[in-house]
């Protein structure tokens, strides 16, 4: 965890620490020694003995009384963590991506339907080249619940628009969403002139929200406790609960301005039946992963493998 | 999922033995040698505070877990920088440390113990607080965050003292009964001074 404390150093900043011995009698003025030492952070996490974690998170569809599993997904996010660089990287698989599962070619958004976490995991590590260790997934409620648990979160958007329920007028800057907002702007596709791919952008764009409110908030007492019953509450995780919080804690470590993120690109196209789909760049995908596997950087940009 | 329950009734000063038994104010009730310097003055005792996720526990259980992280704290403060000094040995205070981050604690030994000071004549408590936010989960709790305010005072000679201060959080976990430090996030300030001026 050495370039996280390094990053910890780089906070170094010396202070005043000490003393200003006012006494004034009423005649004279003595003075005051000011004396300068030097303030230093230190910061580490245990996550378990790899540096790099990679976690695989889904956004289901799934409503009501329907399983949050046999949803299909929305949200495909391949998000790498260095808990020793405080590096992340993440990767975005729009969710038509039309890739062979099981029972033949099907989107990539029902491998979770169709055969669970682990299906959902393999699915990403055959297009990718990157085998996740941990599948959190969470639906509507859950999200927003969750959104709403750490304050809400500040997206970044570079340009305006109105979502697709015509409920939220997204600015230029920056947009703070309560869980409900939130959701909604992250359903938002038809009124994206990138579609499918500019809505997983903006999925990236939610995250490295909630990693900078994460961090923002980190020192407040109970925010973590908090942060962590909520997700606790609103994500399917195989995790024990003491290991996701352990994963909470650790995302702090995480630079914000170390992030990098790309989604996969891919040509438009329709199935037998007319349905619209994705040809996903594998090329690229593979590219990508490569890139980022050993240390969760994407030093090499997004269109690596085309 | 709402908030946790906030409760601040109570505060509990614990270990206040474990830490005044390494003060240097207790070597002082035998009859102290005839050049040995004057006692200094006690280490305070370790106040532990519950602040956040209590409530969601019964009496007797946050008693054992204030009293268990309070432990823990404990332990590392008193192998940290309380203790005979002048000295070498500090490693052995991150013994309460999963393993996964001792390591990286070495690394900061600097910055996480009272090293800088190894050379002092005694280091002794000025404020021992710490503020205990539980993560309860199904009526277990399952993980802590201890926020810290650490204040040391360490006697170089006769004519020189150095105010040390540690403040941050540490991270605990409970695994099969035992509460161990996972993590650290920490501003530490060892009190050298590096420069100064008069003022008027």
């Amino acid at each position: 965890m050495t370039a996280a404390r390094a990053l910890g150093r780089l906070a170094r900043w010396t202070v005043l620490a000490a003393l200003v011995a006012l006494v004034v009698p009423a005649a004279s003025v003595r003075p005051a020694t000011i004396t300068l030492t030097t303030v230093e952070r230190a910061s580490a996490v245990d996550f378990g003995e790899e540096d790099v974690v990679w976690v695989l998170v889904l956004g289901s569809d799934a409503k009501g009384s329907t399983p949050v599993d046999k949803g299909n997904t929305d949200a495909i996010q391949l998000l790498g963590f260095d808990m020793d660089t405080g590096s992340a990287a993440g990767i975005g698989i729009p969710r038509d991506s039309w890739v062979e599962l099981p029972d033949g070619f099907a989107r990539i958004n029902e491998a979770l339907a169709q055969g669970g976490p682990e299906l959902a995991a393999e699915a990403v590590a055959d297009l990718v080249g990157i085998t996740p260790q941990l599948v959190l997934v969470t639906a509507m409620d859950g999200f927003i619940d969750i959104t709403d648990a750490v304050g809400g979160v500040d997206v970044e958007s570079d340009k305006a628009f109105v979502t697709d329920s015509g409920d939220l007028r997204v600015t230029r800057g920056t947009n703070h969403f309560d869980g409900a907002e939130a959701l909604d702007y992250a359903r938002t596709r038809r009124n994206l002139d990138g579609g499918d791919f500019e809505r997983a952008a903006h999925h990236q764009a939610l995250l490295l929200g909630y990693l900078r409110g994460l961090r923002d908030r980190a020192d407040e007492e109970g925010f973590m406790e908090r942060t962590a019953l909520a997700a606790l509450g609103g994500l399917e995780s195989d995790l024990a609960p003491t290991d996701l919080y352990r994963l909470a804690q650790a995302v702090t470590q995480v630079d914000p301005e170390r992030v990098t993120g790309c989604i996969i690109g891919g040509t438009d196209g329709t199935t037998e039946g007319g349905a619209q789909i994705i040809y996903p760049d594998t090329a690229q995908a593979r590219a990508l992963g490569n890139d980022a596997e050993g240390d969760a950087r994407l030093q090499r940009g997004c269109q690596a493998g085309s | 999922m709402g908030p946790m329950v906030v409760d601040r009734a109570r505060v509990r000063v614990v270990l206040v033995a474990l830490v005044v038994a390494f003060a240097p104010a207790l070597a002082a009730c035998s009859d102290p040698e005839p050049d040995q310097p004057p006692p200094a003055e006690e280490s305070v005792a370790l106040r532990v505070e519950t602040v956040r996720g209590a409530g969601k526990l019964p009496e007797q259980d946050r008693t054992d877990i204030e009293t268990a992280v309070g432990d823990v704290l404990s332990q590392y403060v008193v192998g940290a920088f309380l203790g005979d000094f002048p000295r070498e040995e500090f490693v052995a205070s991150f013994e309460s440390f999963t393993s996964g981050v001792a390591g990286s604690a070495a690394e900061d030994i600097d910055l996480l113990t009272a090293a800088t000071v190894k050379d002092a004549e005694s280091v002794r408590a000025t404020k021992l607080d710490a503020r205990l936010s539980f993560l309860v989960s199904d009526g277990d709790v399952v993980g802590a965050t201890a926020a810290v305010d650490f204040g040391f005072e360490a006697t170089m000679s006769e004519e020189e003292t150095r105010n040390l201060s540690l403040v941050g959080r540490f991270m605990l976990q409970e695994k099969d009964g035992t509460w161990s430090i996972f993590g650290y996030d920490v501003a530490h300030d060892d009190g050298a001074p590096v420069g100064s001026e008069e003022a008027s």
